[in-house]
């Protein structure tokens, strides 16, 4: 990737991404099949939930415990249209899902932006408890039943009908979409949501409009996290409240936080860790939770910065760090100022 | 008519552990800037312990199990403190927030381990299983019980802080924290305790509801009540325990009227009220506007 | 020349405790004003009116002709107005380069794009690799803001202000915290900056005299919320009034 990325049209253009992808949906078959091919698929679809979490939390710096809304809320999206209308063609679906998600996480925004830091987080999670809550008292959401079937959407022309043709569809898909984020990323849009995750203050005196970028971020990451719902919902044919858990809400930013935001592909890392790790343990120990917050425990104290951070840290041991430039640390200015704001929050 | 007594009670009650469970949260976050996910866990805990302590219906050993629950769960938050959230202080709150989404996962992970996923169920203690008559109400002795208890935890944690130097120490490093450093207060002593004090509650209002509701793994049964507790300190204000207190009182009345006037809107009070209230009154009822003047937005 | 900023009435008050009251100011486009005063005498709570950090309670702001009183302060940045603060504020996980970038990118009035890719702009690029020539940050082009030293903190958040090409900048307590020798090192970097942009109107605030003989051509000294003289910085410095407000708080700074 990093000779890709010499070659300054590859790396602008994000095509090492597109290539990235091609390369690991045609290799993955060849090693697994079965069972672990689709636990692969479920690693994939947590990898665009996870870097799509990673816009809100890793770039932008807000702190979101509600993310199962969207990603629950891409997945009902997708078994109400089915529901609805059978041929409807997978593509679409996903598309609505998106702009659906992503118009409510605006809204949402707009409002629960009053509000920073603890208590966003806590208004997020209020989202999606209420969303939890309706799919009960909501008739035509139909409870802790949810919806079956969803093996039958059809994807150009007719449903998938093996592992590896969903392997193949949820690759493509999530490849397109990460691509997207990727661009995201690299955009003047992607260096706003950095500038107003660092110091909001002083991202407003240069003219930036820090709210509109965290509500742009926010339906953003809500409309790519609904994909990645709805990507599982047909991937497991299933569609229950089970997916608007607060303990989804938790996992996806366990996932950011075990590969690390500081890099685009920390959250891809952490996706795959956590899903493989929960699918291992689970077979061994029957119970995953416990192994989880273990590990995330372990990552929040010895290596805050997650996976991504690791090879900085081993060459950072092997050789004290040069001074840049100056030697001192910053003292008074922009860190603990940071500091400040994520304590009072990001407005 | 006489529904509206039974409808008070009940409500009280139910308010009840949600204040208890609340007002250890909102002391941590006093001292410690930490909304501590951990306490659904520690409640969790509180509610196992007492379903394997308890022996009998006597009131002795209902209580005496409540009370094992609190101390035990109060050895597992000092752990906690010590292990977890302080080396986590210095990395700021966004990452001892996750720290305790961490240990909270492990505990309910820990409570699988040793508890099974098997539910639970306790009895009513014998002398509170019964309801009685009060101009024509109906109502139940275990929630009369509850509430008496409510009353007397929060005298206790006023007395505590108002009165005595523990208290004004907590209070002292939740306004200023450099400033009790630099008064010589043992910051990270008072940390602890205040800790302990937090989970010690959890683990009784976890016990209490032990007899209300059947124990099981418990995401969703912490849950339930954590996040009530959760909305309860925002609306109270971060950091106020007799915010806590009144508005987890109101709000669990509220949920009792809701739940007897318009059934299927039950559950969502809590989410309304705090949506309404983070709209036109963010620092909460008892919070003092420390927000900066304004934002750029 | 028409003014370019206009304070008619300026009143501010914190929870009924005035800092400022009844300010009438006017500055000509082009102008170089310093307000200066003892602490507490209400400059930093003016500033922060005129830069839209927060509302008066009292009167109007005019910027350009139009009423911005109640603009925020992105909107005033976008209408041409940079600032600086008294604690350098920069972006701290970025390098130079990418700070200077945001703050060129939204001084062009751009605004932001998801689809505008970081990299292009070629234009905005060289603008910033000038800025880091005129600012001598050129070798710590890839360094990360927060690895920076004091002073060159201070120097790129000036840059940053400057690279914006606003019609006026803003200037808090450019010195503070500096000690003596690192403040007239700061103030002839800035006075360099600031050579060949006479166009550009200028308002400080500053302890140091040293800055202020050197970048402002207008002073208003305030004391107790409000404007009690004004003049050319000399005649300012000498006056008793000022002698008699600095000494009667300890001195030291005039």
């Amino acid at each position: 990737m990093t000779v890709l990325e010499r070659l300054p049209l590859v790396s602008r253009s994000g095509l090492h991404v597109l290539i990235g992808f091609a390369a690991v949906a045609m290799v993955m078959p060849l090693l697994f099949s079965g069972s672990q091919l689709f636990t692969w698929t479920t690693a994939l679809a947590w990898v665009l939930f996870a870097t799509a979490t990673s816009v809100l939390f890793g770039w932008t710096g807000l702190l979101s415990f509600g993310q199962a809304a969207f990603f629950g809320m891409g997945a009902y999206t997708m078994a109400l249209l089915y529901e609805r209308d059978p041929e409807m063609s997978g593509f679409v679906m996903l598309v609505v899902a998106a702009l659906v998600a992503g118009v409510v996480a605006a809204l949402f925004a707009l409002f629960a932006l009053r509000t920073s830091g603890a208590e966003f987080a806590i208004l997020t999670l209020v989202l999606a408890q209420v969303l939890w809550l309706l799919t009960y008292r909501v008739d035509w959401l139909n409870g802790e039943e949810g919806f079956h079937g969803l093996f039958g959407v059809k994807i150009l022309g007719g449903p998938l009908t093996s592992d590896l043709q969903l392997w193949y569809y949820t690759t493509a898909v999530v490849g397109v979409c990460v691509w997207l984020l990727w661009l995201l990323s690299r955009s003047t849009a992607g260096q706003a949501m950095r500038a107003v995750r660092d110091d909001p203050w002083r991202a407003a005196a240069l003219g930036i409009r820090v709210r509109r970028v965290q509500v742009s971020a926010f339906a953003v990451s809500a409309a790519f996290s609904a994909v990645a719902g709805a990507l599982i919902a047909q991937g497991q044919g299933v569609v229950s409240p089970g997916m608007l858990t607060f303990a989804i809400s938790g996992e996806i930013l366990v996932a950011c936080l075990i590969g690390g935001t500081s890099k685009f592909i920390g959250p891809v890392i952490g996706a795959v860790v956590l899903i493989w790790s929960q699918t291992l343990m689970s077979n061994i120990f029957h119970e995953s939770n416990i192994f989880v917050g273990l590990l995330l425990l372990v990552i929040v104290i010895a290596l805050p910065g997650g996976f991504v951070s690791l090879p900085g840290r081993l060459a950072g041991r092997r050789r004290r760090r040069p001074a840049k430039g100056e030697s001192a640390p910053p003292p008074s200015g922009a860190a603990t100022a940071s500091d400040d704001l994520v304590e009072e929050g990001v407005r | 008519m006489n529904d509206l007594l039974t409808i008070l009670v009940t409500g009280l009650a139910q308010g009840v552990p949600i204040f208890i469970v609340a007002s250890g949260l909102t002391l941590i976050y006093g001292v410690l800037h930490v909304l501590n996910f951990a306490h659904g866990g520690f409640f969790l805990i509180g509610a196992f312990i007492l379903t394997s302590t308890i022996q009998g219906g006597s009131l002795g050993s209902f209580f005496g199990a409540v009370l094992i629950a609190g101390l035990g769960v109060m050895i597992v938050g000092i752990v906690s403190e010590l292990l977890v959230f302080r080396p986590l202080y210095k990395a700021g709150p966004t990452v001892s927030f996750l720290g305790a989404f961490a240990l909270f996962l492990a505990l309910l992970g820990l409570a699988i381990v040793v508890w099974g996923t098997n539910p639970r169920t306790v009895r009513y203690p014998d002398a509170l299983d019964g309801s009685f008559t009060v101009a024509g109400a109906r109502i139940g002795e275990y929630d009369v019980a509850m509430v008496v208890l409510g009353g007397v935890i929060a005298v206790g944690l006023w007395l505590l802080l108002s009165k005595t130097s523990l208290g004004m120490r907590v209070r002292a490093v939740s306004h200023d924290r450099t400033m009790a450093l630099a008064l010589g207060i043992r910051v990270g002593r008072v940390s602890t305790t205040v800790f302990a004090i937090g989970a010690f509650l959890a683990g009784v209002a976890g016990a209490l509801i032990a007899p209300v509701s059947s124990i099981d793994e418990g995401l969703a049964l912490s849950t339930d009540y954590m996040l009530p507790a959760f909305i309860v300190i925002i609306v109270g204000g971060l950091g106020s325990v007799p915010g806590a207190l009144v508005a987890a009182m109101a709000l669990g009345v509220l949920e009792s009227v809701i739940f007897r006037a318009a059934p299927d809107l039950s559950g969502f009070s809590y989410y309304l009220v705090v949506a309404l209230f983070l709209m036109f009154r963010p620092q909460g009822l008892f919070g003092s506007s420390s927000r900066s003047i304004q934002m750029a937005r | 020349m028409s003014p370019i900023v206009v304070l008619e009435g300026v009143g501010k008050s914190y929870g009924g405790v005035p800092a400022v009251t009844d300010v009438n100011l006017e500055v000509a486009e082009g102008e170089r004003l310093a307000i200066i005063g003892p602490n507490g005498a209400g400059k930093s709570t003016l500033f922060g009116t005129i830069a839209g950090e927060h509302r008066p309670t009292t009167g109007r702001v005019t910027f350009d002709g139009r009423d911005v009183t109640r603009h925020r302060s992105s909107s005033r940045a976008m209408a041409g107005m940079s600032r600086t603060f008294q604690v350098a504020r920069l972006f701290p996980t970025m390098s130079v380069r990418d700070n200077l970038f945001m703050a060129a990118l939204t001084g062009q009035r751009r605004g932001i794009k998801f689809w505008d890719m970081f990299s292009g702009h070629r234009e905005v690029h060289e603008r910033v690799d000038r800025a880091m020539e005129d600012s001598s940050l050129t070798e710590l082009a890839d360094a990360q803001a927060s690895a920076l030293a004091q002073g060159a903190r201070k120097t790129l958040e000036m840059a940053m202000a400057i690279v914006q090409e606003p019609r006026i900048l803003l200037l808090d307590e450019p010195t503070a915290g500096m000690g003596y020798e690192d403040a007239r090192a700061a103030t002839t970097q800035l006075k360099r900056m600031l050579d060949g942009r006479r166009d550009m109107t200028i308002i400080l605030t500053a302890h140091d005299m040293d800055v202020i003989h050197s970048l402002a051509e207008r002073v208003v000294l305030m004391a107790n919320g409000q404007v009690v003289l004004e003049g050319t910085p000399r005649e300012v410095a000498e006056h008793e009034t000022t002698k008699a407000l600095y000494l009667g708080h300890g001195g030291g700074a005039a």
